[in-house]
C-alpha cells in the first residue's frame, strides 16, 4: 500500500458500505417507496456537475462518489488552491501562514475519481441542461450542483467597487484580498485606527467581522500598543455579542470600540482613496486601515442559472438543498437562503452532504433520505481564547429548517479561562476535521 | 447553445414553469379581510394594488429591528394627493407598527424608510389613503427564523427616555428637488408585553415624531410597540422655500424633545 492510500481514506467498494460512511451532517432513512425511474443519461449510473470546490461544492463531489462511485462528477473550480475563509483572520493576525488555510483537490481527483477543471463556470441553460465553461467547452448535466458562495454586492455601498477594493480591502473572499489587508495591517503606523465596517444581515459567516476585530487587536496590542480598532456596525444585535464584549474586556481592555446602528455605526458611503466612511447621519470616520465587509448576494452562477430570488439569494427546498424555483439544480452554502442555519462553511459542509445524499437517491430511483444538519461557529478573541455557538438542526413538519430545542446554545459568560483555551484548541481541532472531511488536507 | 436572449428565456421558461407546478393558487389577495384592524381602515372601500410597494426582505435573521422601505408611485386623479400611511404587522402581539400623516405636498409618500418588530413570521400590510377616500394596499410575507424579544431588546442600553435626536439633510438642497431626510431618536420602545400580548410592564414608547417646515405641518409619525427601538424615519422633501425645519419627539412618559434645522435652499 502506497504512503498516499494511508493518508487518504479508501473508497468503500459497496453501496450499503457507502450508506454507512455518509457521516456526520446526514442521515439515511432506509424507507421503503420509489421516486419512479429517473432519466439517466446512457453509459453511466448518472452525470453531476459540482461548481465551485469550496465548503460546500468539495463535500458534495467527494460525497456523490461516496454514494455512487459509479456517478460521473465533474467539479468546476476557477483556482488550483482555494483558501478557506475560516481561519483566514488568523493570518491577518500574522498567526497562521497562507499555506495553513490553503487546500487542493488531489484527494477529489487521485482517490475519489471526481474529474476536476480548473475554470470558470460561466452560464446554465436548464432546459437543455449544459453549464457552459470560461475554457469554452460545454458540460451536461442530469444533475448539477452550485455552491458559489458570495459575490460582493458593489451597488450596495455607494463609493464601494472594485477599485475601492484595493484600497480598502473587504477580504471576505480569503486570497489575495487577505494578503492585501494583512501587508495594510504591517505597514500601519502605531497609533493608527483600524476600521471595519460590518454590514447588515444576512451575509456570510454571522461573528466572522467581530472574530476579525478581535484577532486584529491582538496583533496590534502585541506590536502597535497605541493603535485602536474602531467597528461601524449596520446592527444593533450581532452573533455572540455578549461573549465577544466580555471577551473584548479580557483581552483587549478598551482596545475595540464598537458602535451599532443605533449610535450611528451604519457606514453608508466609503471613500477608499482617502480611507474615510461616512455613516447614516453625516459622522466622518478616518482610519489608518480600512476593511469594509460589504452587503452581498448569492455568486454570479448562481443568478445565470435563474436560482436566485429578488433577495438576490437561493430559495432551496431544505429536505434536498434542490432550488425551488428550477429542477435538477441543488444549491449548498452561503449563496441558500437556509436560515437558521448560517451561512457558514460548517453549514455548507453539512448541506453539501444532503444535496450528495439526496442526488445519489434520486438518480438510483430510491425514495429521499431524512435530512439533519450540525454546524458550530468557533470564534477566536486571541488565539488562546476561543468561544463558539452551536445547533442541530432538522426539519419540522411544514418542512423548514428549525434548530432543535436543547441541541443549541453558545458558550457559558463568565467561564473560566481554562474555558476559553480548550475552546481556542477545539477551534483548531474543528479546522483540521472539516479541512479533512471537505478537501481531505492533512494539516 | 443558442444565443443569449434565447438562454435566457429559456432559463425564464424552465423557471415559470417550474414554479407553476410548485405554488398552490394564492388566496392572499382576499386575507387581509379577515383581519380586524386592516377591515377598520379600509371600511367599505376596496383597496388599489397598483403604485404602493412594501419593502421587506423575505428572510429575517433579527426581528428586533427589521428595514421596511414604503413607497407609493400609483395614479393619482386631479388634486388627489396621499395623506396617511399604516404599516401593520397582525402576527405581533399588537398588530399596530406606525402611521404616518403627510401633511404637505412637500412631503412624497415615496421612498420612505423605517425599521419595525417582527415577533414571529407573518404577513405585513400597508395601507395608504388619499384625501379623496380612496385606499391602496400592499402585503409581504415575511420568514423570521430568530424571534426579536417582545418586551425589550438587548440593546436598549438600560435607556429610561428619549437621547440624542439626529437628523441627517443633504448638503445640499434645491428648490423642488427630491431630498432624503434621515430621523433617529435613541429610546428603548418598551412594549411592557410577553410574547402572548399580555401586559406585564408598564409601555414607554415614544409615541409621535412631528415635523414643521416654516411653521406649516409637514409630516407626523405615530409610532406604537410594532416600531423598532430607536424609531427612525427616512422620507423624501421637495422643498419650496428656505426655512426653519422643526422636529418634536413627544413619549408616554410625558418627556417632550425638540430639534431645529435651518433649511437652505
Amino acid at each position: 500500500m502506497s504512503s498516499r492510500d494511508s493518508k487518504f481514506p479508501r473508497i468503500a467498494t459497496s453501496r450499503r458500505d457507502l450508506l454507512k460512511v455518509f457521516g456526520a451532517g446526514t442521515a439515511l432513512a432506509a424507507t421503503a417507496g420509489c421516486a419512479g425511474t429517473p432519466f439517466i443519461s446512457r453509459g453511466s449510473a448518472g452525470r453531476v456537475v459540482v461548481v465551485g470546490g469550496g465548503f460546500g461544492g468539495a463535500t458534495a463531489a467527494k460525497y456523490l462518489k461516496r454514494g455512487n462511485p459509479a456517478l460521473e462528477v465533474t467539479l468546476v473550480e476557477p483556482n488550483a488552491t482555494f483558501y478557506t475563509c475560516p481561519f483566514s483572520n488568523l493570518h491577518l493576525a500574522g498567526e497562521r501562514a497562507m499555506s495553513g488555510i490553503a487546500h487542493n483537490y488531489e484527494e477529489l481527483k487521485q482517490v475519489y475519481g471526481v474529474r476536476v477543471i480548473h475554470t470558470r463556470a460561466e452560464d446554465v441553460d436548464p432546459v437543455a441542461k449544459t453549464v457552459k465553461l470560461g475554457n469554452g467547452n460545454t458540460l451536461s448535466y442530469d444533475k448539477l450542483v452550485l455552491s458559489p458562495g458570495i459575490d460582493i454586492r458593489w451597488d450596495a455601498l455607494e463609493g464601494y467597487d472594485q477599485a475601492a477594493a484595493e484600497h480598502a480591502p473587504h477580504a471576505w473572499q480569503a486570497g489575495d484580498q487577505t494578503r492585501l489587508l494583512r501587508r495594510q495591517l504591517e505597514a500601519m503606523e502605531d497609533g493608527g485606527t483600524f476600521i471595519l465596517s460590518a454590514p447588515a444581515n444576512p451575509f456570510r459567516c454571522p461573528p466572522g467581522p467581530y472574530e476579525r476585530a478581535s484577532l486584529i487587536a491582538h496583533y496590534l496590542g502585541k506590536h502597535k500598543p497605541r493603535s485602536k480598532v474602531l467597528i461601524l456596525d449596520a446592527k444593533d444585535n450581532f452573533s455572540k455579542q455578549g461573549l465577544f464584549m466580555q471577551g473584548w474586556r479580557e483581552n483587549h481592555g478598551d482596545r475595540i470600540e464598537w458602535v451599532g446602528l443605533s449610535g450611528d455605526g451604519k457606514v453608508v458611503r466609503v471613500d477608499a482613496a482617502k480611507r474615510e466612511v461616512v455613516t447614516e447621519f453625516g459622522t466622518v470616520h478616518k482610519a489608518s486601515v480600512l476593511n469594509v465587509v460589504p452587503p452581498q448576494k448569492a455568486g454570479l452562477i448562481a443568478h445565470r442559472a435563474g436560482v436566485t430570488d429578488a433577495s438576490g439569494w437561493v430559495p432551496v427546498n431544505p429536505q434536498t438543498f434542490e432550488s425551488q424555483r428550477v429542477k435538477d439544480i441543488y444549491v449548498v452554502g452561503d449563496a441558500t437562503v437556509a436560515a437558521p442555519m448560517p451561512k457558514s462553511g460548517f453549514a455548507a459542509n453539512a448541506q453539501g452532504k444532503v444535496a450528495a445524499a439526496a442526488i445519489v437517491a434520486e438518480l438510483d430511483g430510491r425514495s429521499l433520505p431524512k435530512p439533519y444538519w450540525a454546524n458550530t461557529c468557533y470564534s477566536l478573541i486571541t488565539p488562546d481564547y476561543g468561544i463558539s455557538v452551536a445547533a442541530v438542526y432538522k426539519l419540522n413538519e411544514e418542512g423548514q429548517i428549525y434548530a432543535v430545542p436543547g441541541s443549541d446554545g453558545v458558550s457559558a459568560l463568565d467561564a473560566p479561562l481554562v474555558t476559553r483555551r480548550l475552546e481556542a484548541e477545539y477551534a483548531v481541532g474543528w479546522y483540521n476535521a472539516i479541512s479533512q472531511d471537505t478537501w481531505g488536507t492533512v494539516l | 447553445m443558442g444565443t443569449l436572449f434565447s438562454s435566457r428565456f429559456r432559463v425564464w421558461l424552465s423557471v415559470l414553469l417550474f414554479s407553476l407546478l410548485l405554488t398552490p393558487a394564492s388566496q392572499a389577495e382576499q386575507a387581509w379581510q379577515r383581519i380586524p384592524a386592516l377591515e377598520a381602515l379600509l371600511a367599505e372601500t376596496t383597496p388599489l394594488r397598483d403604485g404602493l410597494t412594501l419593502d421587506l426582505p423575505f428572510v429575517v435573521d433579527d426581528g428586533s429591528a427589521v428595514a421596511v422601505g414604503l413607497n407609493f408611485s400609483g395614479q393619482l386623479q386631479q388634486g388627489e394627493y396621499i395623506n396617511t400611511l399604516h404599516l401593520l404587522a397582525p402576527g405581533n402581539p399588537r398588530s399596530e407598527v406606525m402611521s404616518l400623516r403627510l401633511q404637505s405636498p412637500q412631503a412624497s409618500p415615496a421612498q420612505i424608510n423605517t425599521r419595525m418588530r417582527l415577533s414571529q413570521s407573518q404577513t405585513v400590510y400597508l395601507v395608504a389613503k388619499s384625501n379623496q377616500g380612496r385606499s391602496w394596499l400592499a402585503s409581504r410575507e415575511v420568514r423570521v427564523t430568530v424571534s426579536g424579544c417582545a418586551v425589550a431588546d438587548p440593546d436598549a442600553r438600560n435607556l429610561v427616555a428619549m437621547e440624542t435626536p439626529r437628523i441627517a439633510l443633504p448638503n445640499r438642497l434645491r428648490q423642488g428637488q427630491p431630498a432624503s431626510i434621515r430621523i433617529m431618536i435613541n429610546h428603548p420602545m418598551e412594549t411592557g408585553l410577553d410574547e402572548t400580548g399580555e401586559r406585564v410592564a408598564e409601555a414607554n414608547l415614544v409615541q409621535s415624531l412631528t415635523i414643521q417646515l416654516a411653521g406649516e405641518p409637514l409630516l407626523q409619525a405615530d409610532f406604537a410597540t410594532g416600531t423598532a427601538a430607536n424609531p427612525f424615519v427616512q422620507f423624501q422633501l421637495t422643498p419650496k422655500e428656505s426655512g426653519e425645519l422643526t422636529f418634536t419627539w413627544r413619549d408616554s412618559q410625558g418627556n417632550e424633545v425638540n430639534e431645529t434645522r435651518e433649511l437652505r435652499l
